[in-house]
């Protein structure tokens, strides 16, 4: 019995501990002006032609630059371009480049850099995946991509001087310069890089952005350090450290801390936070420029050709429920297909309302009553994200009781799920699509024009399209936003797609952050933060 | 010599297990439906792009090619190149990323066996006991509590509430190692450290009845020589090999651990290199573990005959 007791003794001292300790004091100390906060994958790439996932854009934006940079009125405002002329109705781009800004080696930024720089983006042997979407406007670039030009030359850009860059495209297109404040064009140095193939030295990552590589140690940590020759001065913080966090609950836990500085936020970990007296006022949302929506496909499921159909689809999801007791109402609800943020959204669009009766009514009119003679139908999502399931379940119960359609549900793994998307195969799905710039362009011409690289549905219609060609080479911006508008009514009354919900991202960031720059595609380059005690 | 023939054969038959892993884990990765080329050209790339992409990642080689090209290349020891990010070698990969598994797993088995050899013998000693309650209650707790679970809890007590421990691994480490691989060793040891909890305990129940103990009672062995000597070296055989096969928990709780604990290890390399379909670190994780799983079963295959002669005659 004696014995008994000195073990259970031994055991609670073990559970309890002895005290409280600093621990978590002594691991931060010394480190006033690092500013931390988790990237919550490994890094994909340190290429700036290459890269295309938000994390590590958010990552080496702070080492590379380009011509422009998003401002903090989203707008493309001067980064490594001073200023720039648009000339020939819109057809030639000339751009001013800083005199005496410097890469991270010493030597100084000229227009042959970026000559070099979008030559090597495309060049077909490297295999940028976002070349053919942000740089086949310009004048040869579809010829090299496609193999037929022999030479790495590409005749749209010219280096007209030291200081002058010159880029020709092939039609007048409104948000061609929004596309260069994408990583693709941001400026490498010729004598860094390899021509031919991505990155895979951390040595070779040498731009001209406000913080230089000092370590990248994969699976743990990235550090930057401030670059004293900033072309806009030094940034007010020493260090950068981003250290690979990838479990949500350990972000969270090193926030509590204190150890870092910013936490992005899951959604299930918002709610608690939100009615906590002692985090909720570090408690921030972003809105995003991305919408959530379900993609009926014309021809893999053949009701939906019948645009009734489409039109009942659409009336019966009750989207108002899954954002307010789905989603937390985080989010809010996509009554466009174009999101709030893009000039002149959000605006009261012609979309279908929620009706199950009238879509019953519009279902039995097509000769579906009650589902009947309708073939099964399978909903397609991506695996392993709640918020897609949640989602994808609501959406199917929903046609399931108030149109009695037989739909089941098959959750993919990505790589399978984007393979049968890109060959245009699902017949249903529920997806994201997230802007690549700030235009109506994005997301009606590119998505649901009956050419559009990214129609996935098969929709076609061609008083549709004729808006939107029109629209795309219309000079005037309230000419095209009415020609904008008019398409867009089109197409949420037609519905091969239908909007569901904004995007909206969630963080905690530490008081003693100051000075963040924000544009709606995330946080700016931190040039400007500053850090208290 | 009959025993080295016998460790040969078993080693043999170890590289025909490995090269069948291979050829499973290859074709599991054929089969799935889409390809890296297509997860590297991202959501927006069009049918275009990924063909390029493809050709330039050599997918486009019949499997039959790649498979043989694979093999050829593993034999010399090369397992090429990561498809994504810095494309390391997969062998760098891997000469950074073992020695942290291999130290967090080593130590946890060998804490969890004392552990459980000594808390099982003082669970049978005592028998229905308090002693024996408590052992039985915590072993419990620590063959159903699992590791994602135990791991927060003991995060929240340790880190968050009396900031005595470092939550995870870091660059720049304040304390010695040990003190930042204490938590995840714990939570890594405490699931075999209850299974050899148990076992030793039935088994060394067992053992205390029978004959022999009894003889040696009457004789006036004395206790501490009667527990240790000649119960505790008949019952620890089972307990022997049940560290083998505890072995395989530790490879799979690792890939819940380091990630948790963001260590660079092993586990959560495998981990990421499945999610981003990364096929060159996805092989070489399979084999790594199917080796390290052959290999400590042959280890305790070896060591069982050693210990105990009835074996021996029995095997060979």
């Amino acid at each position: 019995m004696k014995r008994a007791a000195i073990l259970l003794l031994i055991v609670s001292c073990v559970l309890v501990g002895c005290g409280k300790g600093n621990f978590s004091q002594r691991a931060t100390a010394g480190k006033e002006n690092t500013f931390v906060y988790p990237i919550v994958v490994n890094p994909t790439t340190m290429d700036p032609q290459i890269v295309q996932d938000g994390d590590t854009i958010d990552l080496i934006q702070n080492i590379y630059e380009g011509l422009v940079e998003w401002g903090e009125d989203n707008k493309p405002a001067p980064a490594l371009a001073e200023t720039w002329d648009v000339k020939d109705g819109g057809t030639t781009y000339v751009f001013h480049l800083r005199k005496g800004a410097k890469f991270q080696n010493g030597r100084e930024v000229t227009a042959d850099d970026f000559k070099y720089t979008i030559e090597r983006a495309c060049n077909p042997k490297l295999a940028s995946p976002t070349a053919a979407d942000y740089l086949s406007d310009i004048v040869g670039v579809k010829e090299r991509l496609a193999l037929h030009s022999t030479t790495t030359n590409i005749p749209g850009v010219q280096a007209i001087d030291k200081y002058t860059l010159q880029i020709k495209i092939d039609k007048p297109r409104a948000y061609f310069i929004d596309k260069l404040t994408y990583p693709i064009t941001y400026v490498v140095p010729k004598e860094a890089v390899d021509f031919d193939h991505e990155m895979s030295d951390p040595k070779q990552m040498i731009g001209a952005g406000p913080f230089k590589l000092e370590s990248y140690l994969k699976d743990q940590i990235v550090i930057l350090d401030a670059f004293k020759d900033y072309h806009g001065g030094a940034p007010k913080i020493d260090k950068l450290e981003r250290p690979v966090i990838t479990d949500p609950t350990t972000r969270l836990n090193k926030f509590k801390s204190g150890e870092i500085d910013i936490v992005p936020l899951e959604r299930q970990d918002v709610k608690p936070l939100q009615s906590d007296a002692e985090w909720k006022d570090q408690l921030h949302f972003f809105p995003r420029p991305a919408f959530w929506y379900v993609g009926l496909n014309l021809k893999q499921y053949p009701p939906f050709a019948n645009r009734d159909v489409r039109r009942a689809v659409a009336m019966a999801i009750d989207k108002h429920k899954i954002v307010s007791e789905l989603l937390g109402g985080i989010n809010d609800e996509a009554n466009s297909i174009v999101p709030p943020g893009v000039d002149g959204w959000p605006r009261q669009a012609q979309v279908l309302p929620y009706d199950p009766a009238a879509a019953a009514k519009l279902l039995a009119s097509a000769g579906y009553a009650g589902g009947k003679g309708m073939p099964p139908l399978t909903m397609f999502y991506r695996a392993d994200r709640p918020d897609i399931d949640l989602v994808a379940n609501a959406v199917a119960t929903e046609l399931r009781q108030n149109l009695g359609m037989d739909v089941k549900l098959q959750a993919l793994e990505w790589r399978n799920y984007l393979d049968k998307n890109n060959h245009k195969l699902l017949p249903f799905f529920h997806m994201r699509w997230a802007a690549d710039y700030l235009d109506p362009q994005d997301f009606l011409s590119l998505m649901l024009t009956t050419t559009g690289a990214e129609n996935k549905v098969y929709y076609s219609n061609p008083q549709f399209d004729a808006l939107c060609n029109q629209a795309d080479t219309t000079q005037d911006p309230d000419q095209r936003k009415k020609l904008y508008d008019q398409a867009e009514d089109i197409a949420l009354q037609d519905a091969p797609f239908i909007p569901i919900y904004f995007q909206k991202d969630a963080e905690l960031i530490n008081p003693r952050v100051k000075g963040l720059r924000e544009s709606l595609f995330g946080h700016l380059p931190h040039t400007t933060v500053t850090l208290s005690r | 010599m009959r025993l080295a023939r016998a460790i040969l054969l078993r080693l043999a038959i170890g590289v025909l297990s490995l090269l069948f892993i291979s050829f499973v884990t290859f074709l599991a990765d054929m089969a799935a439906p889409g390809d890296p080329a297509v997860v590297r050209a991202g959501e927006k790339a069009s049918i275009q792009t990924v063909e390029r992409i493809r050709h330039e990642m050599g997918l486009d080689r019949p499997w039959p090619v790649r498979y043989a090209d694979f093999v050829v290349k593993a034999v010399h020891l090369d397992f090429g190149t990561s498809y994504y990010g810095t494309q390391e070698p997969v062998g760098a990969i891997l000469k950074r990323d073992v020695p942290m598994t291999a130290r967090t797993a080593l130590s946890a088995i060998l804490l969890a066996a004392i552990f459980g050899i000594l808390a099982g013998t003082l669970a049978a000693v005592y028998q229905n006991r308090a002693a024996d309650r408590g052992v039985l209650l915590l072993s419990t707790l620590g063959v159903t509590v699992p590791t994602f679970v135990l791991a927060p809890i003991l995060v929240y007590i340790y880190c968050l509430q009396l900031n005595q421990l470092p939550q995870t691994w870091v660059v720049d480490r304040v304390a010695p190692d040990w003190i930042y691989l204490l938590l995840p060793v714990a939570v890594l040891g405490a699931r075999p450290a209850a299974l050899l909890t148990r076992l030793t305990r039935a088994s060394m129940i067992d053992t205390l009845q029978q004959e022999f103990i009894r003889t040696a009672v009457a004789k006036g062995v004395p206790p501490m020589r009667l527990i240790f000597r000649h119960a505790l070296r008949n019952a620890v055989l089972p307990v022997i090999t049940a560290i083998g096969t505890s072995f395989g928990f530790l490879l799979t709780g690792s890939f819940v651990v380091e990630r948790f604990f963001v260590l660079p290890g092993l586990g959560r390399e495998t981990i990421e290199a499945i999610q981003r379909g990364d096929s060159p670190v996805i092989q070489a994780c399979v084999l790594l573990t199917g080796a390290m799983f052959i290999g400590v079963n042959l280890v305790v295959d070896i060591l069982l005959p050693l210990l105990d002669p009835r074996i021996r005659e029995a095997q060979i």
